[in-house]
């Protein structure tokens, strides 16, 4: 997509807002500092520097729009590196390509992008959203077997960020509890569209769901419930597909509180191989929280680390220092890569 | 916003006037349902603020509150801008959070109940309590004390067999006449004191004369303390099934 279609349609946006009734401005400056390999086993360095403006409009009492623009820079010596070429090539399997380049040099590159960009609809019926979202499918931590938009992944290095999907969707609410999400996604190569049933029967939610993704189906369900004061969820999904042969995931999870603010979780997922999960997180005071997050691939035997340390600054700050400490044998999930450190900053306005 | 109005300054009086010539007669269960219908009311909805003080921070916090009797609670957080957008809901014993840096709706287990909310000396328990000190206690006036200048009755609750309670005892002072609270203790179930909580800034507000400013601390950090300041509130309303919901909680306007 063009800058000028980018910014264009931006500032339409914009100028809508003159009509509307609220307008709320919020957003976040990230500073992502990291440190590893590359694949071609070259040191390098990044820091990404993102900031996030959010605009939220209500046009009416049943109509309104949510933004999110980013602007991010990089730096640093990974810009020297055929890694970067493919990183700034990539596009996302979204229909439309709301990324545009805004300078490309050797020390810096700077681009901008529309992370979200809905309207949203409060139907009699329920509520419609139709624009760049993301769809909330799926109940475990570390992974989702039932979410086929926007799954967990959970050794990116921005663990939070999902690039959303452009699509239609509708939640209609069959109760306080329960309800009936109804998804239209376009991508860039195919269609996708799927439904999924939430309920809470005894204190447990359940969800069941069908999606046809492309040429290829999917059926599952989830739960989220609790058993002597622990959460327990669960995931498990049956694809059938035309490329290649049917296969099932499964997702099995536990987690725990304990009154001194110790926090354990525990997951398992299947996708042909087992994986296994092990997180400890600790309040060490008001403002410092650790812990250590374990990934296990028990076919390979290759393993995922990240202890990390997490100090709230201010009201509005936060500051997470840790590293991605990977092994395994060539071949294996975790080997390929290298050891990563970093140190993010982020401040919220 | 409520009007102040002297019809109801008239009615409010009143009640206090009525509530003052009754007290003699008022059991110690009573008069602590009295005190927290005060306080509850069969609905509430209300702007709060919430500080955190320690010895190396303070930080406030803004929400918007809503409360259908018991058993349904919703709270959405304004400010600051960190935790903008948090929602909690309540319904029974079942608790969710919306968390806008994921968008997505997760369950809280609950184990998650005894954790402080949000960091503050409130658990998760204090902010979405659904036991009641009136039904899940037994009670008995045990003295009659000066809080603040203010005669009270000192009234001890002991946990009911069985009761879904986490606290061992509670001793609950409440205001001579009106039953307006003015402290409160939580004991855990080897009696040892754990938590006070002050109500302070009697003043008419929703309809009603309430304390408008609570402080807990919790036994062992005296530095720390979080307050909790009733910016608005109003009692008694019909509130929309609706605001209790799912769909609502993943709603951020």
């Amino acid at each position: 997509m063009s800058n000028l279609v980018l910014i264009i349609g931006f500032l339409l946006i914009l100028g809508s807002f003159a009509n509307a009734l609220t307008f709320d401005i919020a957003g976040s400056y990230k500073n992502l500092l990291s440190a590893s390999r590359t694949l071609q086993d070259e040191a390098y360095n990044l820091d990404l520097n993102r900031l996030r403006l959010q605009v939220k409009s209500t046009f009416s009492e049943n109509f309104s729009s949510e933004i999110q623009y980013d602007i991010e820079a990089y730096l640093g010596s990974l810009l020297k590196t055929n890694t970067f070429t493919i990183f700034k090539n990539y596009r996302p399997p979204t229909k439309f390509d709301l990324t545009s380049t805004l300078l490309d040099s050797e020390n810096l590159y700077v681009r901008q992008k529309l992370y979200r960009f809905y309207f949203t609809c409060a139907l009699p019926l329920g509520d419609l959203k139709i624009g760049r979202q993301k769809i909330p499918w799926g109940v475990g931590r570390v992974w989702n077997a039932t979410d086929p938009f926007n799954p967990i992944d959970f050794v990116n290095l921005e663990r939070e960020e999902r690039v959303g999907v452009d699509g239609i969707s509708l939640d209609i609410p069959l109760s306080a509890l329960a309800g009936l999400n109804l998804v239209y996604v376009e991508g860039k190569s195919n269609q996708s569209m799927g439904g999924r049933l939430r309920t809470n029967i005894e204190g447990t939610d359940y969800s069941v769901m069908g999606a046809k993704l492309g040429s290829d189906y999917l059926l599952g369900f989830d739960f989220a419930g609790q058993v002597r004061g622990a959460g327990i969820r669960g995931e498990f999904a049956y694809t059938r597909a035309q490329a290649e042969a049917d296969y099932s995931r499964l997702v099995l999870s536990y987690d725990y509180t304990f009154p001194n603010s110790l926090y354990f979780l525990t997951e398992f997922y299947y996708n042909g191989q087992h994986h296994g999960f092990l997180g400890l997180t600790y309040d060490i005071s008001s403002l410092l929280k650790g812990g250590t997050y374990f990934i296990y691939n028990m076919d390979d035997g290759s393993n995922f680390v990240n202890p990390f340390l997490d100090y709230s600054l201010t009201e509005n700050s936060s500051c997470i220092t840790g590293a991605y400490l990977l092994n395994g044998k060539a071949g294996s999930e975790f080997g390929a890569f290298s050891n990563t450190y970093y140190v993010q900053v982020r401040w919220f306005f | 916003m409520y009007r102040f109005t002297a019809g109801a300054l008239l009615i409010c009086l009143a009640s206090i006037f009525c509530s003052s010539s009754l007290r003699a007669e008022l059991s110690a269960k009573e008069i602590i349902k009295k005190s927290d219908d005060l306080i509850r009311g069969t609905s509430n909805r209300g702007s709060l603020e919430m500080t955190i003080t320690n010895p190396y921070y303070q930080r406030t916090l803004k929400m918007k509150v809503w409360n259908k009797g018991r058993k349904k609670t919703f709270i959405r957080i304004t400010s600051p801008a960190k935790e903008a957008g948090t929602g909690t809901l309540k319904i029974g014993n079942e608790m969710w959070n919306y968390l806008p840096s994921i968008e997505k709706v997760i369950k809280v287990p609950p184990s998650m109940m005894m954790v402080a909310w949000m960091g503050s000396d409130f658990t998760n328990d204090d902010i979405v309590r659904e036991s009641s000190i009136v039904e899940d206690y037994n009670h008995r006036i045990v003295a009659e004390e000066k809080i603040d200048n203010y005669a009270a009755y000192k009234i001890e609750a002991l946990p009911k067999p069985n009761a879904p309670v986490v606290w061992g005892k509670r001793f609950y002072w409440a205001r001579k006449g009106d039953a307006v609270p003015l402290r409160e203790e939580f004991y855990d179930e080897k009696g040892k004191l754990v938590k006070v909580m002050d109500y302070k800034e009697i003043k008419f507000m929703g309809g009603r004369v309430i304390p408008t400013f609570m402080t807990m601390r919790t036994i062992g950090k005296e530095n720390s303390k979080t307050s909790l300041k009733i910016i608005e509130s109003q009692y008694d309303i019909p509130i929309a099934d609706g605001i209790f919901s799912l769909r609502n909680l993943q709603t951020v306007k």
